[in-house]
């Protein structure tokens, strides 16, 4: 037991990276969906767009919950220092979600569709920018001193976490498009597919001057990618991004029935190990690390036991509801209560 | 004023508004989707079409204040990293219990949701029973764990301080605290008593307005049966967790009770029905009292001692006027459904409340409608009374309030507090408009036969 204990940390750092890409697959779609819904041609679509998520949502939402909910449980100390730094934008998100949540719910009930599509796509919208600035502002680094947080409360706001604002918010639209296209037929999935494709040139570009950035610029406290311990290992997920890009394309081009959407989730993945891979054992840059963020070690032991009993039968019931929800919306009566 | 300019204060009055908005909607989501599932049991039983058309009518509700309850509780789960961030670096034990209860019991809810509410057509009745058991035993559970860490900062045992951190020596104790069981029981049963007075003002509204009169006596008389349990069980469980404040915490109890002065042996101490604290002097301005109830409630005996809140250091003393009267609140409300259940079931036995008579009990259906709001009045006043009750402590007796709160600056959550207040205020008076709005509608009749043939997937 005492040995297996330093590995801990570890096994935490892993789940959280899993739930973190579990939580932009599955609401990536939603909420650049509910982006790319600003763009609709008219309310019918727009509710063939709000129905074709509605059944599923609520648990992609939860993956956040989860994500949450874990990294207090098990590194209490980055939880409160990144919550702290990253209050503005919190806050943001949350007002975000809030709208984009409850117009998915209203909007079939209301004589008012028009308001709460509105309300849908703007909320989406101020939801995924603020976790653009959320995941900019904790690669631009935190200063902590005595556990605490020791930054500015506007740090947050820079131009590097702008652009990984910019770059998330293409990502989840390439997502939205691609899973409305694997939902939807004629004219309304070959436009989502356009979109789609030059979401993903966006994404390309965004992510190339993120990582430039990372490597030639320093972070606060004094950090790029070269100066982490496995900084360099984020060039090794170059090839295989790069050939997830070009098979991406390809789908696109050939208006395939499922591919651009599970190209999508894949690049999201590969982009997920990256991150990871560099910033290991890195919680919060620039010094962090989860050894020193971490909870007690009777803690972990808690938390791993009822982790890793309970991950797999969740992702077991998701996969299960997602599957009773396949094919295209709105054949099941899925705004039929 | 002084409040306002204060960042620890307008933390603790975001987090009590957050607590307040998201438990007004979470109560209702506990109880209705048990109700919902006996719905559909008895339909699978019975086969009558009728359940299965209440099981369809509440999921169209339960749907609408789910949504906003989820949306309304997510910033509290953050809040303890955005406004108590050294508390959530100091105390590891309620992190992990808040990350089990996500893995637990908010996925289980959320992950059978969809199929509960959209999945009629598209899975057997079997399996969408098994998915509605599902979201039930997810919303249990999530009572359960959220009760666990919460009793555990009113009661924290299992643990020990090291180098400025909580420890858990022994989770065993941490998780069954002494004032876990009672406090759990407490709310669940609220939750379940809260939904049933709603669905039973509900119904009793459509009965009232001769509307679908047949259908709603039935889910009134649902509401009533569970009522006449519900409504003893609630005053007992109550009283047994007002001795167990009395052990734990002496000086909420004092402060729920305006009692100041420890009785002198052989003397009993009175209960206060309605008082004017004066902290500043540690008296009560005025007091109507019941000689000896204090000491018999608590203590079984007419004389036993009761602690008064001069016994402790004047710092130790939780603010007393929002101790006592939201207390209050909660007591007469407990007691006023205990006299509406046994008025009903009074009614129900000079048969009264068969569908056709039944629209003429006005009064009756009148007091119905009045419980809801009464019941939501009675979980707001409850935990005001926990939480402030326990002041100037967030973990009783190991860490304070003021010392847990991250150093933010006023202004910004300032600025929170009163976007949280905007959109909360907004979203609610939406929610109570569409609410009405399908209210108003009645049951969809598309709805109200099963389909014909269940595609079995």
């Amino acid at each position: 037991m005492e040995t297996l204990q330093i590995y801990l940390p570890d096994y935490f750092f892993l789940a959280l990276g899993l739930i973190l890409f579990l939580y932009m697959a599955t609401d990536g779609y939603n909420l650049g969906l509910g982006i790319f819904s600003l763009a609709a041609r008219h309310e019918e679509e727009r509710g063939l767009m709000i129905g074709s998520i509605a059944p599923t949502w609520h648990a992609s939402q939860t993956w956040l919950v989860i994500l949450g909910g874990l990294l207090f449980g098990a590194f209490p100390v980055a939880y409160g220092v990144a919550m702290s730094a990253l209050y503005i934008p919190v806050m943001l998100m949350l007002a975000g979600l809030a709208f984009r949540g409850t117009a998915i719910e209203f909007y079939h009930e209301s004589p008012r569709r028009a308001r709460w599509g509105l309300a849908f796509g703007l909320g989406s919208l101020a939801a995924t920018l603020a976790q653009g600035f959320i995941l900019g502002g904790l690669l631009s680094g935190m200063p902590v001193v005595e556990r605490q947080f020791a930054g500015g409360f506007g740090d947050w706001l820079n131009p590097f976490s702008l652009l990984v604002a910019a770059g998330g918010t293409a990502g989840f639209v390439l997502l939205g498009t691609t899973y409305l296209a694997m939902k939807t037929d004629g004219e309304l999935r070959h436009r989502a597919l356009k979109t789609g494709a030059m979401a993903a040139w966006a994404v390309l570009a965004g992510l190339s001057m993120i990582l430039l950035w990372m490597t030639l610029q320093q972070g606060r406290g004094g950090f790029s990618l070269l100066s982490l311990r496995q900084g360099h290992y984020i060039y090794l997920t170059l090839p295989i991004f790069l050939f997830e890009f070009a098979m991406l394309q390809r789908s696109l081009k050939r208006e395939e029935q499922d591919r651009p959407f599970q190209w999508s989730v894949l690049l999201f993945l590969t982009l997920v190990v990256g991150i990871a891979a560099a910033l290991y054992p890195t919680a919060v840059p620039p010094g962090l690390s989860i050894f020193d963020a971490a909870a007690p070690p009777r803690s972990l032991w808690f938390l791993f036991a009822v982790s890793a009993v309970l991950l797999p039968v969740m992702l077991a019931y998701n996969a299960w509801q997602c599957l009773v929800f396949r094919g295209k919306a709105g054949q099941g009566g899925e705004s039929n209560y | 004023m002084d409040a306002l300019f204060d960042s620890v204060m307008l933390s603790r009055l975001q987090l009590a508004a957050m607590a307040m908005v998201h438990i007004s909607f979470s109560v209702l989501t506990v109880g209705a989707a048990l109700f919902i599932a006996v719905m559909e049991g008895l339909w699978l039983k019975t086969k009558d079409p009728a359940w299965y058309g209440h099981a369809r009518f509440w999921s169209r509700l339960l749907l609408l204040n789910f949504g906003i309850g989820v949306v309304t509780g997510l910033p509290l789960e953050f809040a303890f990293g955005n406004n108590w961030a050294p508390f959530a670096a100091k105390s590891a034990f309620f992190g992990e219990i808040l990350g089990t209860e996500t893995l637990a019991a908010f996925m289980l809810e959320a992950g059978f949701l969809g199929v509960m509410v959209f999945g009629w057509n598209r899975v057997s009745p079997k399996l969408h029973f098994f998915s509605t058991c599902m979201v039930v035993l997810g919303s249990a559970l999530s009572v359960f764990w959220i009760m666990v860490a919460n009793s555990w900062m009113q009661s924290p045992a299992g643990v020990t301080l090291d180098g400025g951190r909580i420890i858990v020596t022994d989770f065993r104790e941490a998780i069954f605290n002494p004032d876990m069981v009672f406090s759990t029981a407490h709310m669940y049963v609220a939750c379940l008593q809260t939904s049933f007075l709603v669905v039973g003002g509900i119904s009793a509204w459509y009965v009232l307005k001769g509307r679908h009169t047949a259908f709603f006596a039935r889910s009134f008389q649902a509401a009533l049966i569970a009522s006449l349990v519900i409504a003893p069980l609630q005053v007992w469980i109550g009283d047994e967790n007002g001795r167990e404040v009395a052990n734990l915490q002496p000086t909420k109890l004092a402060a729920m009770e305006a009692h100041w002065e420890t009785n002198p042996e052989g003397q009993g101490a009175s209960w206060i029905i309605a008082a004017w604290p004066d902290e500043a002097n540690q008296r009560n301005l005025w007091a109507v009292e019941v000689p000896y109830a204090l000491s018999l409630l608590l203590t079984h005996s007419p004389t036993g001692e009761v602690k008064g809140l001069k016994d402790f250091p004047k710092d130790l003393h939780p603010p007393i006027l929002m101790t006592f009267y939201p207390f209050r609140v909660m007591v007469f409300a407990g007691f006023a459904f205990l006299g509406l259940a046994l008025w009903t079931g009074w009614r129900w036995k000079k048969g009264a409340l068969v569908a056709d008579r039944l629209p003429g009990e006005t009064w009756l259906l009148r007091a119905w409608m009045a419980a809801g709001p009464l019941a939501w009045a009675a979980v707001e006043g409850g935990w005001v009374t926990r939480e402030v009750g326990r002041q100037p402590w967030l973990v009783y007796g190991l860490v304070r309030t003021s010392e847990a709160a991250t150093p933010l600056p006023a202004g910004t959550v300032a600025a929170s507090l009163a976007g949280y207040l905007v959109v909360a205020g907004l979203l609610t008076a939406a929610f109570v408009a569409l609410t009405g709005r399908v209210l108003a509608r009645g049951p969809d009749p598309s709805t109200l036969e099963p389909p014909q043939a269940p595609a079995a997937h």
